[in-house]
């Protein structure tokens, strides 16, 4: 089963965590890794420590911020929200992947001897 | 932006490893104990639902490892931690720690001290001005020969030439300066033309410039002061502009301004006046400016600029033929003039040598990293087994190079500082402080931008084939053998041959170079100039004009002082004179009785004139060969007479005495008063790195209408140097107004440096020094190699020796990996130091640059140091015990 989930592009990530704190508000890590999961139904393979790599890139850039607080389980947690430039910053890389993602449909769809 | 902020951010965590790890470690446990909830909910076992919080984790150590790596800067943390790795390392070997550091720290040394040196000759200039390549230094030459600039001659350059911006023209004066602080005392001044701070591009910190009104004649004369000579005389008070001194007595002159501290032009003057064309200097063969500087104009080359000169000079030659024929306009760079023709061809020379040396250097620590390297395989092969990629295993050995290098620059620094303050004492430790105007052994930061280049050029040269060798290593072999796998690979064999081979070539070349200016020094030194300059002392003493502008002063003079000299205590005699190599003797035109009539000049007959008083010969230990030398009588009312030297006396007159010849001597074309030869000498030498015997006339000191400034001799039967203060004494005693310009040095030291300021002896030296540390550093090379094979090879010595080899074989197997390569380095040195040494030839006296002398001498030393280099391990290995060898490991 394993061997069909599908590997995560290289800054991929980054986008769904984003994404996922610009809709879900404040998160912890643990939060975000199950989230994410849930969203892909499993489909990718997600090492849950690479998140904390994201999370501390994302925060560098200024596009996410963190506060420590308490989980509903009662349990300290570090909490990250998305920032103003956060963002922006998903926008303009939604609109990109949706830029993307048409042209490899096409590509992909054209047939071999087609004249498109 | 962004980036910008992440590289802020990065360095930022780089600082706070520590607090962040605290922060990560809390982090991961609250995420696995949230998931081990979320688990024990769906119904598992605590441990296992532990045991997958931790799988879809990816592991507590690697998510900080990826974490780490994101935030910081996980590069650099890398350099750090090898850096750590290579400090710990090399303090547990050191004996070749402190080989390899003391190796580097020479050859890094040496290097720095040569840029030093190198650097303020060849391409320093004038302190302070800008551009100093684009000034010229012009002179005129006669014969080849430097004859002085002629004010004339240089307001003719300057009206004619379109190659400069501006000519400026330059001479030195001696003056007695009087101001109101109190009794006269004597400095030195330079004058200038008026433009000659503009086209050096300097303003005075306070008060004006010169205007161009101030060098026409009858200007009101003005001074500007040396910031120096400010602050000691005047100790900076700026209410100096504006005040009057006197000096030599002519009318008060205004100082006017104090040029920036540190700027001197062109040296060692303690204020500038204008040179004002006197009746005296508009005479066109009076060539007795220094010289005249000029800066090009944007986009003339040199070669434009030296041609439009050539020729106004020749235009100047026709137009002038009696006081320009044959003198040339030449144009040299501040090298060329200040330092000499051959600097650029010497002092590179220096730098090759020491180029040598840093290369020996390296390929010495290369094989001591080689040889440490293949005893850190199994470490090493255990490294990569472990995943450490190939990179990062190179990376390891270049940082451990470049740490021994970099430690190496740092005490190379200090042997740099240590050596150019000894190469400033030995070159003209006379002028102290004077030279350091035209040249400054300062080390600045282009020193040290130097030293760091070749310190990390050294640490990657070094480190390079020890790194690619190791990281390439198949690493099964390595560890299934324990280790000695790869030592006795023919690889690694071969290329420490190879590392010989070369340092063999190059401690040859520089043997070979050194071998040769010592020959050439030796024939310098002990070469017979036909005087006997031991116990003899030298100076040159000025007369002033005022006091001593008639011709019978003059005399008077120097006749009272030789007979003061004389009653010295020990003082055998003294004599004034030209000593040799106290400066080229002038030539004159001139012929013989029966020659018939002769223009000066057309004929091409020149000769070598001197003048010198009674008892010259006597002094100088030359030997009258007939006749007598001049006396007393020799004045203006005796017979016109004249002493010819042996070379003048067969050319002219072989078979036949030359005593009552008689000969006349031109002053441009005005032929002089018939002479007499009243003695023949034997042939003096006065260039001894020329050793030229050239013909040549003495003319008395007593008959002759010359003036000004003469050199003074005296001998004694002890060493010199004990008399200089009773000299300087007798001397203030008759006059406490004659200035002594030169001296007393000892005439033996001025031929042994070569000349006034000659730098030949220190040049031997210094060739001889890194010579001497090439071949040592070769042999040391050599031994290291040597030795290093036999420990690595005890085992297969042991089973030879087992197997029944002798002891004689052992010797011979080990003797031959080092005569071998030793060999083939000689060959190929040898044919190398052929052509290197040709480069030398200009500054060698009477030998070849392949004198198979030397070259055999050099073949013998290297040969007795390879073999003392490789016996020392040789007979380690002879002593092997095949029981212990065999057991060893």
């Amino acid at each position: 089963m394993a061997d069909s989930k599908l590997d995560l592009l290289q800054g991929t990530l980054d986008l769904m965590v984003l994404q996922t704190l610009e809709t879900m508000g404040a998160l912890h890590g643990y939060g975000i890794a199950r989230r994410i999961e849930q969203l892909s139904q499993d489909q990718v393979l997600l090492n849950q420590g690479t998140i904390y790599a994201s999370l501390v890139r994302l925060q560098q850039r200024g596009w996410i911020s963190a506060a420590w607080g308490v989980s509903d389980n009662n349990r300290k947690a570090k909490f990250y929200s998305i920032t103003k430039a956060g963002k922006r910053q998903v926008r303009t890389e939604k609109s990109n992947w949706e830029r993307l993602a048409a042209v490899m449909g096409r590509v992909l769809t054209a047939s071999a001897g087609g004249n498109e | 932006m962004t980036t910008l902020r992440e590289a802020c951010a990065r360095v930022h965590s780089f600082f706070r490893k520590r607090k962040l790890d605290l922060e990560l470690d809390e982090e991961l446990a609250a995420h696995i104990e949230l998931a081990t909830q979320d688990h024990l909910r769906q119904g598992m076992s605590l441990t296992e639902a532990r045991r997958r919080a931790l799988i879809k984790l990816g592991g507590i150590e690697p998510s900080k490892e990826v974490h780490r790596e994101s935030r910081g800067l996980p590069w650099f943390d890398g350099i750090v931690q090898d850096i750590r790795y290579a400090v710990r390392g090399m303090r547990r070997s050191p004996g070749f720690t402190v080989t390899a550091i003391a190796t580097l720290a020479i050859g890094i040394g040496v290097n720095a001290a040569v840029f030093t040196v190198t650097k303020a000759v060849l391409f320093q200039g004038f302190r302070l001005v800008e551009r100093n390549d684009r000034l010229l230094y012009i002179h005129s030459q006669k014969d080849g020969q430097y004859s002085g600039v002629s004010y004339t001659d240089f307001q003719d350059w300057r009206t004619q030439a379109r190659s400069f911006d501006g000519i400026g023209t330059v001479a030195d004066l001696r003056i007695t300066l009087n101001d109101k602080s109190g009794f006269p005392e004597r400095y030195t001044a330079t004058q200038i033309t008026a433009n000659a701070f503009r086209l050096l591009s300097q303003k005075p910190i306070l008060g004006r410039d010169f205007a161009p009104s101030d060098d026409i004649p009858g200007a009101a004369p003005v001074a500007i002061l040396n910031y120096r000579f400010w602050e000691r005389r005047y100790a900076k008070d700026p209410a100096i502009i504006g005040q009057t001194l006197q000096i030599n007595g002519t009318p008060p002159t205004t100082v006017i301004g104090v040029m920036p501290e540190g700027f001197s032009f062109p040296q060692n003057q303690d204020l500038w006046v204008p040179l004002v064309p006197t009746q005296d200097l508009q005479r066109r063969d009076a060539r007795n400016l220094w010289f005249a500087f000029g800066r090009m104009a944007d986009g003339v080359t040199r070669e434009r600029a030296r041609t439009e000169l050539e020729t106004v000079g020749r235009r100047l030659e026709n137009a002038y033929p009696r006081t320009n024929q044959g003198q040339v306009p030449r144009l040299e760079s501040f090298t060329e003039f200040f330092i000499g023709p051959n600097a650029t061809l010497i002092y590179g020379a220096l730098w090759g040598a020491v180029g040598f040396v840093f290369l020996i250097v390296c390929a010495n620590v290369t094989n001591l990293l080689l040889a440490r390297a293949i005893g850190r395989s199994r470490e090493i092969s255990l490294r990569i087994a472990l995943g450490a990629g190939r990179w990062r295993i190179m990376r390891q050995l270049l940082i451990e190079s470049l740490v021994l290098s970099g430690v190496g620059g740092v005490f190379g620094w200090g042997i740099a500082s240590w050596g150019v303050r000894a190469y400033e004492l030995a070159t003209n430790p006379q002028i102290g402080e004077w030279s350091r105007d035209l040249l400054d052994y300062t080390m600045d930061y282009r020193v040290l931008a130097y030293l760091v280049a070749i310190s990390i050029g050294a640490g990657l040269l070094c480190g390079l084939a020890p790194a690619l060798r190791l990281s390439r290593w198949n690493l099964n072999t390595v560890l299934k053998d324990g280790g000695h796998g790869a030592t006795g690979s023919g690889r690694r064999k071969g290329l420490s041959s190879l590392l010989i081979i070369g340092e063999v070539a190059l401690a040859i070349v520089l043997l070979a170079g050194a071998g040769v200016m010592i020959r050439s020094f030796l024939n310098m030194a002990t070469a017979d100039l036909g005087v006997r300059p031991e116990n003899t002392l030298e100076m040159l003493l000025h007369l002033p004009e005022g006091k001593y502008s008639r011709r019978e002063a003059q005399i008077s003079f120097f006749d009272r002082l030789k007979a003061r000299l004389e009653t010295i205590p020990g003082v055998q005699s003294a004599a004034i004179g030209l000593p040799p190599a106290g400066g080229i003797p002038g030539r004159r035109s001139y012929e013989l009785t029966g020659d018939g009539p002769l223009v000066a000049g057309q004929s091409g007959l020149t000769v070598a004139a001197v003048t010198i008083g009674p008892d010259y010969f006597r002094t100088l230990g030359a030997t009258v060969r007939s006749g007598r030398e001049f006396n007393n009588s020799d004045g203006i009312s005796g017979v016109p007479a004249v002493v010819v030297n042996q070379r003048f006396a067969s050319e002219h007159w072989p078979g036949e005495a030359a005593l009552g010849q008689r000969l006349r001597l031109f002053n441009g074309e005005t032929p002089g008063a018939w002479l007499t030869v009243v003695g023949v000498v034997s042939n003096i030498v006065y260039a001894p790195s020329r050793q030229e015997i050239t013909p040549m006339v003495y003319l008395p000191y007593g008959q002759t209408p010359r003036g000004g400034d003469m050199w003074i001799l005296i001998r004694t039967p002890l060493p010199a140097g004990g008399f200089v203060t009773s000299l300087r004494r007798e001397i203030s005693a008759l006059d406490s107004d004659i200035p002594i310009w030169l001296g007393p040095y000892s005439l033996a030291d001025q031929l042994a440096a070569g000349g006034l300021f000659g730098n030949i002896r220190n040049h031997t030296v210094l060739f001889l020094i890194f010579a001497a540390i090439a071949l040592l550093l070769a042999s040391i090379g050599l031994y290291a190699v040597i030795a290093h094979s036999v420990s690595q090879r005890t085992r297969e010595i042991g089973i030879r020796m087992a197997l029944g080899a002798k002891a004689r074989d052992i010797l011979k197997l080990v003797l031959r990996q080092g005569i071998l390569p030793s060999g083939i380095g000689l060959m190929i040195g040898l044919a190398a130091s052929f052509a290197v040494n040709r480069v030398l030839k200009a500054e060698l006296v009477q030998v070849s640059p392949s004198d198979p002398v030397t070259l055999a001498a050099v073949s013998a030393t290297l040969i007795m140091a390879a073999t003392l280099g490789s016996l020392i391990p040789a007979r380690r290995a002879m002593r092997v015990d095949p029981v212990v060898a065999l057991r060893y490991d």
